[in-house]
């Protein structure tokens, strides 16, 4: 019984010590999944993967579009696309934010909300990783939605926090238009 | 057998504070001079457009100073800004546009307002534009012994449009202006209202321009 002590001890310690930064680098993948399911439980839709955009780097002997190659700069690309659905039923600006934060803390910080009544809303979120940034954007118009996350550099980052609102959506129409154009 | 148990308990316990130690590094510091902005949160269901923008100290330390002012280097500004964002600690700016005149009333501003009476708060700037509709208002917080600000807050109020931006860590206030347009604070054109504002603005004699 003492031996085992002995050996789990250290373990746990090793555990209590490393665990957070661990959990963080795994749980990156899962966050955003947890956020395209938020998104589905709370507008009752269903999103469409882009799987072909979810390999942007293995598509190196495909001729790209400056659309897609502008999107391959951000690395890690994840993107989740709503079509056809109705992101008016429920005005949760703020119930959503909030809803977002609990399911991103305590990894990820709010960086941007917008609600603009003639065109949707609009979140970002950023967390460090490594060297580089993950931002998480979930863009909800009317009919259409967009969930996406990619990796910036210090240089990109730094672009988005001079200019959150512009930054986003800079990043996000890149990323739609590359889709749309991907998928056509 | 006691000694064992004893040094058990201690490492327990030291887990425990490395836990909370590191918990206790990924929450965020809340200095004095961090405004519950989100007191006009309730806003929100009245505004046609609403933009929030949370900048807080992990943010703003995650990247060099010299990013965050884009140093194209012979910008005199662009080093100005470098400046005074290498002492801040957050930037936080709520803005609300609303589609008719009278959608928000003093009221909604009272819990933002009651936050910048206290008694740490000076407002220092504020500027009246009749024609335009348009109310400024810049407040700081200085250090306990007054020799530096700590952090400011604007509140810019027009018919249609609510502005309130609170920018929290050591800060020269004569370069506030080269803030706006960039991390989300609106330009304001705070030192052109000022200009032509005939009024003399109240430059920092805090205990005349202490609001009561």
């Amino acid at each position: 019984m003492r031996q085992v002590r002995r050996h789990l001890l250290p373990l746990a310690l090793a555990l209590a010590v490393c665990a957070p930064a661990a959990r963080a680098a795994a749980n990156a993948e899962a966050e955003y999944h947890a956020v395209v399911k938020l998104v589905e439980s709370y507008y009752h839709a269903k999103h469409k993967g882009v799987p072909t955009l979810a390999t942007l780097g293995m598509k190196a002997a495909k001729v790209l579009s400056s659309d897609v190659r502008r999107v391959m700069r951000y690395g890690d690309f994840k993107l989740a696309v709503f079509e056809d659905e109705d992101f008016t039923a429920r005005d949760g600006f703020g119930e959503f934010h909030r809803l977002l934060n609990r399911t991103l803390a305590p990894d990820w910080t709010p960086l941007l909300a917008v609600r603009a009544r003639d065109e949707g809303l609009t979140y970002t979120f950023a967390k460090p990783d490594g060297d580089k940034f993950k931002v998480l954007i979930v863009v909800l118009a009317h009919r259409d939605g967009t969930v996406l996350q990619v990796n910036l550099d210090r240089d990109e980052f730094a672009k988005l926090l001079r200019d959150p609102e512009a930054g986003t959506k800079e990043i996000a129409d890149d990323a739609s238009t590359a889709a749309r154009e991907d998928n056509e | 057998m006691k000694t064992r148990n004893q040094t058990f308990r201690r490492l327990c316990a030291l887990a425990l504070v490395v836990c909370g130690a590191t918990a206790a590094a990924r929450a965020q510091t809340r200095y004095p001079a961090q405004l519950q902005i989100e007191s006009l949160d309730a806003l929100a269901a009245k505004a046609n457009q609403v933009v929030d923008v949370n900048i807080d100290e992990r943010l703003l330390r995650l990247v060099p100073v010299k990013l965050l002012a884009n140093a194209k280097s012979e910008d005199v500004d662009m080093k100005q800004v470098a400046q005074i964002v290498a002492g801040l600690k957050g930037i936080y700016v709520k803005d609300f546009e609303f589609n008719a005149d009278g959608e928000y009333t003093d009221a909604d501003l009272a819990p933002l307002r009651a936050q910048l009476r206290g008694a740490d708060w000076v407002r220092f700037v504020n500027v009246v534009n009749k024609s335009k509709g348009r109310k400024i208002e810049v407040y700081m917080m200085t250090a306990p012994q007054g020799a530096r600000v700590e952090g400011l807050a604007v509140i810019a109020v027009e018919p249609k449009r609510l502005t309130a931006v609170n920018i929290v860590g050591i800060i020269d206030i004569e370069k506030l202006s080269k803030l706006e347009g960039q991390f989300g604070i609106p330009e304001f054109g705070i030192e052109e209202e000022k200009a032509a504002d005939h009024k003399p603005a109240q430059t920092p004699a805090p205990a005349a321009a202490k609001k009561p």
